[in-house]
């Protein structure tokens, strides 16, 4: 599969190249279709949770996608065909629109059906670099780590050919975009399944705020951490919220 | 990786010198291969040495140059990479006379597709073969802070990591990664080698197996490599052990309580052993200790519903209980799982209970009180195992056996006063009944599941077998003394009483997927079953049991044979799941009396329709409306044809006529909750029409005695609605819960051959206020309930009657580590019989305090009951019958209690908090 869409895109390029020498394979802009693979024995420690998963359920495959231009980008669930399955709650699909010139973000977290909305700056997290490289969807992905905090590191493989600093899950701030992102246990992995070298179109990279009310991450955090922070389970409710933020 | 990097070194001597300034600049021009054209877009990054932390990023512009300003400094390498090209890196060395850096020409190179170099490492470190197995240790192998498996893997002699993440050994090729044997996630080697850190591996082991999925002709071993890792984090104990006396200061009986938990773990492989013993209400371990030492069992053997946390729950009477067993389950091979638990009970109560019910007939009421004394002894050992494992990728077994072995003893005394509607006793009777019983029972399955290479299709079979046997002795003693006629009687006789049942399901359920969203299933149920009972009366003459009482004695069968087909719809599409399908039974039943040699057979048909829709419009949010038809047969007490005169006032009779019951169902539910502001609310209404109910039909004597048997009955009806809802407050600090029930009950019964009609119509409703400071929590709340039932043969036994009911709850978390709960509840009863209005307050209190640093030994001081009001108090309305009820249960006691907990890391052992 992979080395289909790389030979395809090799070939593109080559020919893109043979047209017109003063293309780059450099894009801008484009639409990335992410599987994310969830394994849920990982994920949940709680016994009475454990029961609930075995062999044939404990990995959940979700599809998101990532449209994006040099401007904004968009990070969205692709809606499941069919039949949705008694484990679908186990996993939150949030939505994710960076404004990258006003360094904004918009954040919509599913939280057990309701959504949260959150605008605020671009996050800034700092990244070490590694020498490691893998080919990801056909692109040379170099891979760097993120220390969340002492126990968790975020993994996250980007390309430079894909010049907007974008990502799955809201991720950014690398010198390209990303088409890998895992835990470090192997819990969450996104990959890229597919790249097109489309303009989304304008209609598509909108994302309407409403009536809802918006919060700042700041605000969300002092009001989880001032109403729930005082009973036993209400923290722990809210964790998942901020895996990725 | 094996790109070949280009490495400068800068060591730019600057004469211009800005003494302000203590930032750098950096700039460049990047050109192609060929040095002639200058390159867009391409990527620059700089990256601290000494922890790789990107410090910045940017592009060069049309011009192929590139500019990082006011830079501090640092130490730091500069990456420039290209698709096309091989990346580039210098070494910067910052310094403050060197803040300008400029590196006028870049010129990119051509990517050179290298062999991947051999890399010769001195073999000093620990390697050793363990038969066919090579075995690297991996701490002798020096990686670096951040490292994965993958660079661990690049530092073993003789294993090769290639570009795009596969593996040689000794050049051979290896077709799978495993952790600690098993497949790690999907079939993808990278994701192992490149996610997990090198150091929670403890050793790499290279090995040949067999190809599970080789075709003839193909290499039939494949070499594996199985990351172990660190036994550490995967063995282990933790336990509870935990003692309470009151040390016989206030009562001549001293209370106590103690319990035994301790799970050990050791990879996959489980073992809990526990221990109860108490004479207070504790007759079970706590619902968070049963979840977390994995008890499955336990919960179910004690009726306990997963809500019901109270373990305290008010039994009737005083208990004694002894509880012991132990658990055990491991994993075998890949899939496979195996379970065994072994649990003795031992239980004794003595309970003693008094009521006073009142009989209303057309023409006149009785009013019968009676006092009664009941001490039953059981002895139980439950034997459960279980197995199961995919046989394939697509089939799965289960097989669960079950093994129950009871036995009984129990000795009731019962003192009855019957009195006329002038309040003037008629008759008056001492009933003693002893009764010593063995039983064996079996319920237990297996199971087949097959799955298809097509999504959704599924074929399951599945077989249950049931089997019981129960033999009971009992003794009848009693004597009737008729107060008008001055007339005494008495009744001595033995019992012997067998029951046996056997029982065989086979169930075939086969699902096909029409399409994304529209599946049937078809399911196909056969039962053949059998019960036996065999029933000897005996009167006492000459000084033994040997004249047969033949009214009071049968041998009696009852045979079915049931098909049931049925055929349902699913269909299930974003928000929506719609499910329609309809069943037919047959069932073929044959109740033989061997005695008088009769025979009656039934043939019933029953069709069994449903239908059923739901709204899921997000997770919080939910509704739906189910309608259901279902059908239950009557058990062999109401069938067997003869007197069951244990209680000689109140005679029993069997009824082999009866014919399954009908009964249709209306369901609807509407849910939601909002997880940020809290707000949830539940609602609700259940319907149900009953046709063949099972229903007593009751005869009267003069003193009101009674003869009853179960009739079938039509048209009994039932239907509640009911409402609650969670507001919370002032940043959930306090939150109202209000809550609200209202239900109709119309249901007929047979008094003295005329049909009875009751209609009872209650309304319960109240309010919970929660509030919730950091350290103190605190519930208070209320609930009022009212009932009105009418009957149709007297309008007498209409009294409406209600309950109040008041409750606090208090949790207080002081420094110190000490504890304070003192909860409280104060019941209301109102319009009852005399004597049975009686308001209710009970008080407990907790006062514990932790020790050590991890809190792991409590001393508590807790007192039941302290104003020593507990009582049980029930009344229940039946047909033409009020009755209210008392039984005396354990008041006040207090014990003082030492808990301990303890783990193999000697830390903190929470307790199991819920579901995170």
């Amino acid at each position: 599969m992979n080395l289909k869409v790389g030979t395809k895109l090799f070939l593109i390029g080559v020919l893109l190249f043979l047209i017109s020498p003063v293309f780059s394979q450099y894009a801008t802009s484009g639409k990335i279709t992410f599987e994310r693979r969830t394994n849920l024995e990982k994920r949940y420690t709680d016994k009475r949770m454990k029961r609930m998963i075995n062999e044939t359920n404990k990995i959940r495959t979700e599809k998101f996608e990532l449209l994006f231009n040099d401007t904004c980008s968009i990070f969205k669930a692709i809606p499941e065909q069919g039949t949705s399955d008694q484990m679908s709650w186990m996993t939150s699909k949030n939505t994710y629109y960076q404004q990258l010139q006003k360094k904004s973000q918009l954040t919509i977290l599913a939280v057990f059906g309701q959504n949260i909305y959150i605008l605020d700056s671009l996050p800034s997290r700092q990244w070490k670099i590694t020498d490691n490289k893998r080919v990801i969807s056909g692109y040379d992905c170099r891979k760097a780590i993120y220390q969340k905090n002492d126990s968790t590191r975020i993994y996250a493989w980007y390309t430079s050919a894909l010049i907007p600093s974008v990502g799955p899950e809201g991720f950014c701030g690398l010198p390209g975009t990303i088409l890998g992102l895992a835990s470090e246990d192997g819990g969450i992995i996104y990959f890229a399944k597919n790249v097109e070298l489309i303009k989304p179109k304008k209609e598509d990279i909108v994302l309407p705020i409403g009536k809802n009310k918006v919060f700042t991450l700041d605000e969300l955090r002092l009001k989880i951490e001032k109403e729930y922070g005082n009973t036993r389970w209400g923290k722990g409710m809210f964790d998942e919220l901020f895996r990725w933020l | 990786m094996h790109l070949k990097k280009t490495v400068f070194l800068l060591f730019f001597l600057s004469t211009s010198f800005f003494g302000f300034s203590q930032k750098m600049n950096i700039k460049g021009i990047v050109f192609d291969s060929s040095g002639v054209k200058m390159l867009n877009n391409v990527s620059v990054l700089s990256v601290r040495i000494k922890d790789s932390l990107l410090l910045g990023a940017t592009r060069t512009k049309f011009d192929g140059a590139f500019e990082f300003a006011n830079f501090p400094i640092d130490t730091f390498s500069l990456i420039i990479e290209h698709p096309e090209y091989e990346a580039k890196t210098y070494y910067i060395i910052g310094h403050k006379g060197n803040l300008e850096i400029n590196i006028p020409r870049i010129q990119l190179n051509s990517v050179t597709k290298d062999l991947a170099e051999v890399v010769v490492f001195a073999n000093k470190n620990p390697i050793y073969y363990r038969g066919d197995t090579l075995v690297y240790v991996a701490d002798s192998f020096k990686v670096g802070e951040n490292a994965v498996v993958e660079d661990l893997l690049k530092k073993l002699p003789g294993i090769k990591v290639n570009e795009d993440g596969s593996l040689t050994s000794q050049g051979k090729d290896i077709s799978q990664v495993l952790v600690d044997g098993d497949e790690f996630f999907g079939s993808d080697p990278t994701i192992a080698t490149r996610n997990l850190g090198a150091k929670s591996i403890s050793s790499v082991e290279v090995y040949e197996k067999q190809n599970e999925e080789s075709r003839p002709g193909e290499d039939e071993k494949i070499q594996v490599l199985d990351l172990r890792l660190k036994d550490s984090a995967k063995k282990g104990y933790f336990g509870k052990l935990s003692g309470a006396s009151d040390f016989a200061f206030f009562n001549k009986n001293t209370f106590y309580e103690s319990e035994l938990l301790f799970n050990k773990f050791n990879k996959k492989q489980k073992i809990s052993v526990f221990l109860l013993n108490s004479n207070t209400p504790k007759s079970n371990f706590a619902f968070r200790d049963m979840n977390k030492f994995g008890l499955e069992n336990e919960r179910n053997a004690s009726g306990m519903s997963m809500w019901n946390q109270g373990s305290q729950a008010n039994t009737s009477g005083i208990p004694q209980t002894l509880k012991a067993g132990v658990y055990y389950s491991d994993k075998i091979g890949k899939t496979g799982k195996i379970g065994f638990n072994y649990s003795y009970l031992e239980s004794n109560l003595i309970a003693n209970s008094n009521s006073s019910s009142q009989y209303f007939l057309t023409d006149t009421t009785y009013f019968i009180k009676d006092s009664i004394q009941n001490t039953t002894e059981n002895k139980a050992h439950r034997i459960n195992f279980s197995y199961s494992t995919n046989l394939d990728s697509l089939t799965f077994i289960e097989i669960k056996p079950n093994l129950n072995i009871d036995y009984a003893q129990s000795e009731e005394k019962n003192i009855s006063s019957f009195l006329g509607e002038t309040n003037l006793k008629s008759l008056e009777t001492d009933v003693m009944n002893t009764n010593t019983s063995n039983g064996i029972t079996s319920n237990s399955q297996a199971l087949l599941r097959r799955k298809f290479m097509k999504k959704k299709r599924e074929l399951e079979f599945k077989y249950i077998f049931g089997y019981s046997n129960n033999e009971t002795e009992g003794q009848l003693l009693s004597t009737s003394n008729n107060i008008a006629e001055n007339e005494i009687k008495l009744i001595d006789q033995k019992k012997n009483n067998d029951n046996s049942s056997l029982s065989n399901f086979g169930i075939i359920t086969y699902t096909e997927p029409l399409s994304d969203y529209f599946k049937l299933e078809f399911e196909y149920l056969y039962e053949n079953g059998l019960n036996k009972q065999d029933k000897k009366t005996f009167n006492r003459g000459d000084g033994s049991y040997t004249e047969q009482v033949d009214i009071l004695s049968n041998v009696f069968d009852n045979s079915r044979i049931q098909h049931r087909i049925s055929a349902i719809g699913i269909f299930e599409k974003s928000f929506h799941t719609v499910i329609g399908g309809i069943g037919y039974r047959n069932i073929d039943i044959v109740n033989t009396n061997f005695i008088n040699s009769s025979q009656i057979n039934q043939n019933i048909d029953n069709i069994l329709p449903r239908l059923s829709y739901q709204y899921k419009p997000s997770m919080n949010k939910r509704m739906g409306i189910y309608y259901t038809t279902s059908s239950s047969q009557p058990s062999i007490n109401d069938l067997q044809p003869v007197l069951d005169n244990s209680n000689p006032n109140r005679t029993q009779e069997g009824n082999p006529d009866l014919k399954p019951n009908y009964v249709h169902n209306l369901n609807g539910n509407f849910n939601t909750w909002q997880a940020l502001s809290g707000r949830y609310i539940w609602s609700g209404f259940n319907a149900s029409v009953t046709n063949n109910a099972f229903a007593n039909s009751t005869s009267f004597d003069n003193f009101g005695r009674t003869i009853s048997k179960t009739v079938n009955v039509d048209g009994n009806l039932f239907g509640n609605v009911y409402f609650g809802a969670g507001i919370p407050f002032l940043s959930r600090k306090l939150e109202i819960e209000p809550n609200a029930n209202v239900s109709y009950n119309r249901y007929t019964n047979v008094i003295n051959s005329a049909n009875n009609v009751t209609q009872n119509t209650s309304i319960s409703g109240g309010f919970d206020f929660e509030i919730n400071l950091d350290s103190l929590e605190i519930e208070i709340g209320n609930t009022f309930s009212y009932s009105n039932p009418v009957s149709s043969l007297s309008t007498n036994s209409s009294q409406p009657f209600t309950t109040q009911r008041y409750e606090f709850a208090l949790e207080w978390q002081l420094k110190s580590h000490i504890t304070i709960k003192l909860d409280a509840n104060y019941t209301i009863n109102s319009q009852r019989a005399d004597g049975f209005n009686k308001n209710i307050f009970i008080v407990n209190a907790d006062v514990s305090k932790a020790f050590f640093k991890t809190e792991n030994l409590i001393l508590t001081l807790s007192g039941n009951d302290l104003l020593n009001q507990n009582l049980n108090l029930s009344r229940q309305v039946n047909g033409n019958v009020v009755t209210d009820n008392f039984t005396s249960i354990i008041s006040r006691y207090f014990l003082l209690r030492l808990t301990y907990k303890f783990n193999n890391n000697k830390t903190k052992e929470d307790e199991f908090k819920g579901w995170h």
